[in-house]
């Protein structure tokens, strides 16, 4: 079930109505039930695979707890086999069986191994280690085991988040099961924000963005540059929109009923570095290759070529996550090699900084051309996500580079003026938080008459400009 | 409780701070829309409340594009109108056929399908929202409109949803100095532009809609009905398919049956050109004027 259905818009209602009603005693049972049905509105048979690593990983976690030694750390191992194992058949089989087809053909030899016939599951990579997060901080022993299976299951399969995350960790959640929630006008107030600041990212910026950049990276060897720029462009602000509009309404719709999930995105566009983009973007997923990966690699108390080397895998493997292609692979190295090529720069940068930190209007250039060329260095490994393939990414580049012509849009203009109404909209009430350390002044405003104006002009903006019949949100397939 | 209260107070408040904002906007979009002097929205309009032609051209942008109904006008003394729109399927087709036929009964209509015309599209259902604007006052395109979601009905309780995305085209109306534009080609929309690109392939699917097979088929019986000439044509395409050919065998079969007639342009060699198109799937004007040349004397055979 997508968040921009009117399926979706009855189902919360429903849901959280029923909820409230509910003796505080069934409601996991409750949130369980319509998690299952929401999961199920995809694709009903694949509630099976969920089912399978929820058993694992439920009986997993007990066995450590239970136990000490190696045997802690066998039942550990299962669980992380059977979870990636599942990764491994649903997402990574036929694309590593693709390359060992090709790796085979340059030596003439055919590869009988047959491709497999299956749909990825939704949300399969952010259940999954949703899952995983769980048996690693119970084997740390930063969480205790859940004895009650239906609360476990619901920690993976909490609805809000069980598509496209925020990615939560089981010592944020699991407690928020058990405590009873009551009908809070703060919560309200605020889920009530994020669902409709969501709604306005994803129905009139994220939506009308990808008619355009489907439209040019459908084939982007008939495109000149000026086409190929702005769809790299409304790329970045398609997929921004897209995911952290997703985000907003999975935490406001938890917030309505009192739950608090964790930040995911944090006006990505506004960081001065790559470094600090990535503190800002996809945090539930930055935070677990973090926490789960680079750090037990030795993180950067190591030597630096190994320093440089953990930076670079744990990219590597972020942008294998976000796809089976090597489009995805190479988008995460390219990041792993700017934040790489940032450290080695940094004595000069930071050099350049001190001398200019007395001088206020130097000191705003230096930021402002800092915040866009980490947007530029971006937007150029977006063209690797985007694109569907390694031929059509280079493509892109070599017309970008090489090519001039007319931009393409249609007559009506409405593919580049609809757009530049919403992302206007976005920079103000964005820029207006970044320089408030996240408080809007125009949502949070003290006077009831702005937020009431505010919540107004979000709400007609979208019914005037927002793409009521656009598709699913981009980080489901993922 | 306390909180139960303010919520539903406020909520009250919101809920009627945006009826009066959506009424008031939607009033002024509904005005400046129907004010529209050309461009396909007027295009729109004109055929569900105008439109008084003997000969009329329906399908989507190759309909709109192929079809020089001036030409057709001049040529055979007789008045015709291009109703076709880009990126439309049979549903709007026939919902621009049922207004017609509620108004008057023309000679001949002249149907343009797409090879892949009955293949599941969810866009098929989405681009009914261009019919929104008249869902009120026009009760007979409902049941078409209402194909898009079962809560459309619901949706249109506001006055600005139908006008969804209409505020460029609906202002332009006010701020334009050609308030009465060009009609002089009578629907008919050229292309200048000239295809440079070899011919792709495009694999057909055979995932049919049935909806769409079955409002064909309305469409065909409501002709037949009203007795009212019906020609089903596909028009040259620049494209190799590939695949299933189910859709125009059905379409075939259905016509076929129903004694309608059927003609086929899409390998004619005649057409085997990149001068002639505007873009793999569209004619130039110099295509356009020599295909409806060439569907001239089919349209003569069939009026007499």
């Amino acid at each position: 079930m997508l968040f921009n259905s009117s399926q979706f818009v009855i189902f919360f209602i429903v849901v959280t109505s029923l909820y409230f009603l509910l003796p505080h005693k069934f409601r996991w049972f409750l949130l369980l039930a319509s998690s299952c049905y929401f999961y199920m509105a995809f694709v009903p048979i694949y509630i099976f695979i969920l089912g399978f690593t929820i058993v694992v990983d439920y009986f997993a976690g007990i066995f450590i707890g239970k136990s000490t030694g190696r045997k802690r750390k066998m039942f550990l191992l299962a669980s992380l086999i059977a979870n990636i194992g599942v990764l491994a058949i649903f997402k990574y089989y036929n694309f590593i069986n693709g390359n060992i087809t090709i790796l085979l053909s340059h030596f003439g030899l055919p590869n009988h191994i047959p491709y497999l016939a299956i749909l990825l599951p939704i949300g399969l990579s952010f259940h999954t280690f949703q899952a995983m997060s769980y048996t690693i901080e119970v084997y740390r022993g930063n969480q205790e085991p859940e004895r009650r299976f239906g609360i476990y299951a619901l920690y993976v399969m909490f609805y809000p988040q069980l598509v496209a995350g925020p990615i939560e960790r089981p010592q944020n959640i699991l407690h928020q099961f058990y405590e009873k929630h009551h009908i809070d006008y703060e919560n309200f107030a605020e889920g009530f924000r994020l669902i409709l600041w969501g709604f306005f990212k994803k129905l009139v910026i994220a939506d009308r963005l990808a008619m355009y950049v489907l439209i040019i990276y459908r084939d982007p060897s008939i495109r000149d540059s000026k086409s190929l720029i702005l769809a790299t462009v409304y790329f970045a602000m398609q997929i921004y929109c897209d995911f952290s509009g997703y985000s907003d309404i999975a935490i406001g719709v938890a917030r309505i009923m009192g739950f608090k999930l964790m930040t995911n995105f944090n006006r990505p566009y506004f960081a001065t570095s790559v470094s600090a983009f990535w503190r800002r973007w996809h945090i539930s997923l930055t935070t677990w290759f973090m926490d789960y990966l680079y750090i037990p690699l030795g993180g950067n108390r190591v030597s630096v070529p190994r320093w440089f080397f953990n930076l670079m895998f744990v990219f590597l493997v972020s942008g294998l996550w976000h796809g089976a292609n090597w489009t995805f692979v190479i988008w995460g190295g390219l990041n792993g090699l700017y934040l790489v090529i940032g450290i080695i720069l940094r004595p000069v940068t930071n050099r350049y900084k001190d001398t200019i930190i007395h001088n206020r209007l130097l000191k705003a250039l230096w930021k402002i051309s800092r915040t866009l060329f980490t947007f530029l260095l971006i937007c150029f490994s977006w063209i690797f996500f985007r694109a569907s393939s390694l031929k059509d990414a280079v493509t892109v580049i070599k017309r970008i580079a090489t090519t001039h012509g007319p931009l393409t849009y249609e007559s009506d203009n409405t593919l580049l003026v609809y757009p530049f109404i919403g992302i206007l909209i976005l920079l103000i009430i964005e820029f207006d938080q970044e320089r408030n350390h996240g408080v809007s002044s125009f949502f949070h405003s003290k006077s009831p008459a702005i937020r009431m104006a505010t919540y107004s002009f979000i709400l007609i903006i979208i019914l005037m400009i927002g793409v009521f019949d656009g598709g699913q949100f981009i980080y489901f397939q993922f | 409780m306390k909180d139960i209260k303010i919520i539903i107070k406020k909520f009250l408040v919101f809920l009627f701070i945006v009826a009066v904002l959506d009424y008031a906007i939607g009033s002024g979009l509904r005005k400046c829309y129907f004010s529209l002097k050309k461009g396909d929205d007027f295009r729109t309009t004109y055929m569900l409340d105008s439109v008084r032609s003997d000969i009329l051209v329906l399908g989507s942008s190759r309909a709109s594009h192929h079809y020089d109904t001036q030409l057709i006008s001049d040529s055979l003394h007789i008045s015709a109108y291009n109703g076709g729109r880009d990126g439309c399927f049979i549903f709007y087709y026939y919902a621009l056929l049922k207004s017609v036929l509620s108004r008057y009964h023309p000679k001949m209509v002249i149907l343009d399908v797409l090879p892949n015309e009955f293949q599941r599209a969810p866009e098929a259902y989405d681009r009914l929202s261009i019919l929104l604007p008249y869902y009120k006052s026009h009760p007979e395109i409902r049941p078409v409109c209402q194909l898009k979601s079962r809560f459309e009905k619901y949706k249109l309780l506001s006055q600005i949803y139908p006008f969804n995305s209409k505020l460029l085209e609906a202002t332009s109306a006010l701020l334009s100095k050609q308030r009465h534009g060009n009609e002089t080609l009578k629907g008919y929309i050229p292309l200048h532009s000239q295809w440079k690109f070899p011919k792709p392939v495009v694999k057909l699917s055979d995932d049919i809609d049935t909806t769409k097979v079955l409002y064909f088929e309305k469409f065909v019986s409501d002709c037949n009905k009203a007795h009212v000439k019906l020609l089903v044509s596909v028009s040259p395409i620049y494209i190799n398919y590939t695949g299933s050919t189910k859709t125009l065998d059905m379409v075939q079969a259905i016509c076929k049956r129903n004694h309608i007639q059927y003609y086929n342009y899409m390998t004619d060699e005649t057409y085997d050109h990149t001068r002639l198109f505007a873009d793999a799937y569209h004619l130039n004007s110099s295509g356009a004027t020599l295909f409806t040349k060439q569907f001239l004397s089919v349209i003569r055979n069939n009026l007499n």
